[in-house]
């Protein structure tokens, strides 16, 4: 830090300046403080002031005469005089260790010298003041050293300080010069890096270091001091405050690393270039895009050492240059690019311009981010929409020609029947031609639905032209609305056509225009219900040709009027949609107007009716055409109007069913299918036929059918619906219910049944699988019905029963009564089924006496089996009297044992009686109730055990309160009875069998018949353990006949 | 059509005439009193069709049903009922069975629906692929 002062300007003596003549250069030179040494050419010295002899530390004799190489050991200064060149040096004297600046001011081939000490400034390395004095070196030195905040300081070998001073020691809390004395390492010796630092010094380095002390930051320069000798003497240093520099410092590196985090942690690659397109940096995403590997490498790079692909580059290097010539950003430009690792990417990149703080433009920063797989999946996306496209042509093509093929054979059909029909002479029956008239006013419409879809399918290619011809228009529309007539009237709806004479003949595509009236017309007749009216209006009104057709329907919301002229819209989409049809006929008009290069409108108000107002250009026909072609081949429309027809009933030859003929319910809206159900099964039943399900519940109401067909499509009420309303009304549960449907599959067929129908049908159906199925749900009817008699008759009993039998849960009774004509059902079906066949083969084949003695024995078994089980019923009604005697009870039990043996063995069960030695007591009761009430016990028994399972029953006296009496246990090893039931099982038709499984009689008969003579019957079971049933009677040791002999005869 | 049968009753005297009416009508009938006894005559035996009881003591007639059809997915059955619950007929039609009969029949009914049974199981509607088996 020891900065030699550099003058370069030489002092110039006094003597020549003006004012100071007379004055002898010498005077001045005596009266100076450095020393003067004036040399001759030689070098020799003639003259030395005494500043030089004090300098040189040698009397002015000494000095005369000697030689400047004598005086300093510096060649220079001779080489200098010689040339008559200035010169300046410093001139380090060993012998004094001063160090004397000389300056040689050559001067007429002598020469002089000036010489000055600059030992302090070496030593202390203070800075020269004005070089005039040392006092204003010393002065000014002082106003820095007070006024900046600098440190200074000196310290010799061992630390101690002996100089301190500067603005900045008092920052430090110290007053200058107050630490001198200190050591160093004293003073500082929490600072590490100032210790670190003065050894270093001290061991004779230069030294510069940044650090804090105590919160302040400096900056310190070190330099060694030398003695004289050159030895080590110490270090002095200066230290500037650069706590603000610092500060700033690290504020910027702080915002650095931000910058840096966010740059190496964005998801996009980031780089930048300089003005020449070479890489200047990037973040890692771009390093392990371009492969570069690390930083370095990619550094000066450019586009053509990056990518592989030159064309790519070149394109990247043009998009460069245009950002930076332009000066502006180019925001998300697509760029392709072959990676390193081979894979080809599409990137989306931004280019921004840099730019210094000129404003010039020093380079570009990029972003990108890799949208490749974005990229594939709109391709995808592009590629799935055409082949979606692809399949939706395919599929218009196929209905294209699915329409064409459906045209022939429907032609083949229209054509004979047609002649068929229209042939006065032939002999066709009224029932023959009402039939063959039902089948062409079906294939005709099946040919309009072709006619329809072919028509759209062409106007979506865009193949159908209008081709005018010269139409009366009033005539074509008047035929049509003739041919609508019969169908209009067959609902009562009163069919208007209002049209205006003066509109004549017009040029117009008569086959669309004669399909515009058609469609709008059919629609109209279609939703206006009966007793309505539809008018068909055509007038002129500014020059073109308006067709309008109005009806009294239901009329069409507001939000839906646009929605109905797209292809396969109906409004009601459901099952119960009011009417049938495409949808296709509205679109189908809209579509023609347009083509025509007219309009249609749509005017409805719901509730009151919808008007649709077709305009189309007409010009009006030059007299120079030819007449008016004829209406077009399709000839009369009467039986495409067929389908909006109500057939009438018995059309064909009315027939009569015979009087007494199950009533037959049909629902069916579709008039023809109707028709002809009607007409297969007028024979056999007394009919009524509606038109939905809403009609078909009116009329259950009104009076109740035997067994009523229905379809399931049906609009409003369907049959699905029709089917819970009836099973849901106690009133008409047992109404059989079959269902038409036009879905075959068992899932349907399921789906039918779970609604509660007793039986289905698909169509399309044989007339005999109709009639056969008709029959046995009627059939089913009849057989309920007695049964409900019954049932009746049974409720009528229960009335009494509930009198005297409190423990008959009211509650339980009507699901109660269910279950007994379910399993009653079961028991005389099976004997009714043997009976049946045996009969009806005996009815049809002519059998050999032996199978006919056999059928007959079937039948007789199977009808006693019948007349069994109603007399159980009686039995059980109470009607039987009352008979009671004495018994021993071993008799009964074992009389009870050897009935159920053979159950037992039936289902191999093991029944083990269980009797003491000794003889039981005997009983005063009705023998067979006992019997049926022990049978019962033993049989439920049976019932709940398993296969190989043991039931036994075991019989001993036993007294109760005093009262002697038998006890008969019946312990079985079945599932044993649910906590749950256990106390229900008493009740009467309480059963946990499945239904035809039993009818939950036996256990409450036994109860009643056993209570009846005076005993008790109870229940004991454990769930998984079995059950145990527990009855108890009166009983003596003998029979007392007394007593006998007063009852007996009850 | 001739055709196999296996009649599958506990009763005997609705199985005998069952046999006897079909017999009558040219089919070849065989009967079995409980429906283990059907499953181990339908492992020896080619059958055309199987009518079976539904309550029967044992294996009833819907797990011989179902046991039936687990072993011969085309073998057509045909459930007869004398309880016409149609829950159980829904029951029946969705473990496989072709129809269900209800007690007491008619014959012509049945004859009918063992025809056409008999026929279902023979031609396939439309084609070999049409149906699975």
């Amino acid at each position: 830090m020891a900065q030699h002062p550099c003058d370069d300007t030489l002092p110039h003596l006094p003597f020549q300046a003006s004012g100071l003549e007379g004055v002898s250069a010498w005077e001045l030179a005596e009266a100076l403080d450095d020393g003067v040494i004036a040399v001759n050419a030689l070098g020799q010295v003639q003259a030395v002031n005494p500043g030089a002899e004090r300098l040189l530390q040698r009397p002015r004799a000494e000095l005369l005469g000697r030689s400047l190489e004598s005086l300093f050991d510096e060649p220079a200064l001779l080489r200098a005089l010689a040339r008559g060149e200035p010169a300046k040096l410093v001139a380090h004297r060993a012998s004094s260790g001063r160090s004397l600046e000389v300056r040689l001011h050559p001067r007429r081939g002598q020469g002089w010298l000036f010489v000055r000490d600059v030992s302090l400034e070496y030593a202390r390395g203070s800075p020269r003041g004005d070089p005039s004095s040392f006092e204003e070196a010393q002065r000014r030195l002082r106003l820095v050293l007070d006024h900046t905040p600098v440190l200074l300081f000196a310290f010799d070998t061992q630390g101690i300080l002996t100089v301190s001073e500067g603005k900045g020691v008092e920052g430090l809390g110290k007053a200058q010069g107050e630490l001198v004395g200190e050591s160093i390492f004293k003073v500082y010796a929490d600072i590490d890096w100032i210790i670190q630092s003065v050894h270093r010094v001290l061991a004779g380095e230069e030294v510069s270091a940044v650090g804090n002390v105590h919160g302040t930051w400096f900056e310190v320069h070190y330099t060694p001091l030398r003695d004289a000798r050159g030895s080590l003497s110490g270090g002095i240093g200066i230290a500037f405050d650069v706590t603000a520099r610092e500060r700033a410092i690290q504020v910027l590196r702080h915002q650095q690393s931000v910058l840096q985090y966010v740059i190496a942690n964005v998801p996009h690659a980031v780089f930048w270039k300089d003005r020449k397109g070479r890489f200047l940096g990037g973040n890692q995403n771009f390093i392990n895009d371009t492969g570069m590997g690390t930083l370095e490498h990619l550094v000066g790079k450019s586009d053509y050492d990056v990518w592989k692909k030159r064309e790519e580059a070149d394109f990247f290097v043009q998009v460069d240059r245009e950002v930076m010539e332009q000066g502006r950003a180019f925001h998300d430009i697509e760029e392709p690019v072959l990676r390193s690792d081979g894979t080809q990417r599409t990137l989306l990149t931004s280019k921004v311009p840099i730019r210094n703080q000129d404003g010039h433009v020093t380079g570009l920063l990029g972003i990108y981010v890799d949208i490749t797989a974005r990229k594939r999946m709109e391709t995808e996306l592009q590629k799935a929409k055409q082949v979606a496209e692809e399949a939706a042509r395919a599929k218009d093509e196929f209905l294209t020609v699915m329409s064409h093929e459906l045209r022939t054979p429907l032609t083949l059909i229209l054509g004979p029947l047609g002649t068929l029909l229209a042939s006065s002479t032939s002999t066709l029956s009224d029932r023959t031609r009402y039939a063959l008239e039902r089948i062409h006013g079906n294939a005709v419409r099946l040919f309009h639905l072709v006619d329809d879809i072919l028509d759209h399918q062409k106007l979506g290619a865009g193949q159908l032209s209008v081709a005018p011809q010269p139409v009366d228009v009033c005539a074509l529309v008047a035929g049509i609305v003739e041919d609508a007539r019969p169908a209009g009237s067959s609902r009562r709806i009163q069919l208007r056509f209002e049209p205006d004479a003066s509109l004549g003949t017009v040029l117009l595509d008569g086959r669309k225009f004669e399909k515009l009236v058609l469609n709008l017309l059919g629609n109209a007749l279609k939703f206006t219900p009966a007793e309505g009216r539809v008018t068909v209006r055509l007038r002129r009104v500014e020059g073109e040709l308006e067709l309008s057709v109005s009806d009294t329907g239901p009329g069409i919301p507001k939000d839906r009027q646009e929605v109905i002229f797209q292809r396969f819209q109906q409004l009601d989409g459901s099952a119960t949609r009011q009417h049938g049809g495409t949808g296709m006929g509205l679109a189908i008009v809209k579509e023609f107007t347009e083509l025509m290069g007219g309009h249609v409108r749509v005017e409805s108000e719901p509730g009151k009716g919808t008007c649709f107002t077709v305009r189309l250009p007409a010009e009006p026909a030059r007299p120079t055409h030819a007449s008016p072609e004829e209406r077009q081949p399709s000839g009369s429309h009467q039986a495409y109007f067929q389908q909006f027809q109500t057939p009438q009933q018995s059309q064909a030859e009315p027939r009569r069913p015979a009087r007494d003929a199950p009533h037959l319910l049909i629902a069916e809206d579709n008039p023809g299918m109707r028709a002809y159900l009607a007409e297969l099964l007028a024979d056999s039943y007394d009919l009524e036929l509606v038109e939905n399900g809403q009609q078909a519940w009116d009329a259950v109401q009104r009076r109740r059918p035997d067994v009523i067909v229905s379809d399931v499509m049906m609009p409003e009420v369907d049959g699905m619906e029709l089917a819970a309303r009836l099973k849901a009304d106690p009133r008409f549960r047992d109404v059989p219910l079959l269902l038409l449907t036009a879905k075959t599959g068992h899932d349907d067929v399921v789906y039918g049944l779970d609604a509660g129908a007793d039986d289905y049908l698909g169509k399309p159906f044989s007339p005999a699988e109709l009639k056969a199925r008709v029959r046995a749900a009627e059939r089913l009817h009849r057989v309920y019905v007695e049964l409900d008699a019954r049932t009746r008759e049974l409720q009528a009993t229960l009335h009494t029963l509930r009198d005297t039998q409190a423990e008959v849960v009211e509650g339980a009774r009507q699901a109660a009564v269910g279950t007994l004509v379910a399993g009653l059902c079961h028991e005389l079906n099976n004997p009714l089924a043997a009976i049946r066949m045996n009969a009806q083969l005996l009815a049809r084949h002519a059998v050999d006496p032996k199978l006919l003695h056999r059928a007959l024995l079937v039948i007789e078994r199977q009808s006693q089996r019948c007349a069994c089980l109603l007399t159980a019923l009686q039995d059980f009604s109470g009607q039987a009297p009352v008979k009671r005697a004495w018994h021993p009870a071993g008799a009964l039990v074992e009389r009870a044992l050897a009935t159920a043996s053979p159950e037992a063995h039936r289902r191999t069960v093991r029944l083990v009686p269980g009797l003491p030695a000794t003889a039981l007591p005997w009983v005063h009761v009705n023998a067979t109730e006992v019997e049926t009430a022990l049978l019962n016990v033993v049989t439920n028994a049976l019932e709940a055990s398993p296969a190989g399972a043991t039931v036994r029953v075991e019989a001993r006296p036993l007294s109760r309160g005093g009262q002697q009496g038998l006890e008969v246990r019946v312990l079985d090893s079945g599932p044993g009875i649910p906590p749950a039931v256990l106390p229900q099982v008493l009740d009467l038709f309480f059963t946990t069998k499945a239904p035809g499984e039993g009818m939950g009689l036996g256990l409450p008969l036994a109860q009643q018949f056993i209570t009846g003579q005076g005993g008790t019957i109870d229940v004991e079971s454990e769930e998984g353990h079995g059950a145990t049933v527990r009855l108890w009677l009166p009983a003596k040791d003998a029979p007392c006949v007394a007593a006998e002999a007063g009852r007996a005869e009850g | 059509m001739p055709g196999r049968i296996l009649v599958v009753d506990d009763e005997e005297d609705i199985r005998e005439a069952l046999e006897m009416i079909l017999a009558l009508e040219g089919y070849d009938v065989r009967t079995a009193d409980c429906g283990a006894a059907a499953i181990a005559r339908a492992e020896v035996e080619h059958f055309d069709l199987v009518i079976t009881d539904l309550k029967m003591p044992g294996m009833d007639g819907v797990e011989t049903l179902m046991a039936l059809k687990q072993r011969h997915p085309c073998l057509q059955v045909i459930v007869a009922t004398g309880y016409a619950s149609s829950e159980t007929a829904r029951r029946c039609m969705s473990e496989g069975a072709h129809d269900y009969l209800k007690k007491p029949f008619d014959m012509d009914e049945l004859l009918r629906i063992v025809e056409r049974a008999i026929a279902d199981g023979r031609v396939p509607p439309d084609g070999p692929s049409a149906q699975r088996c």
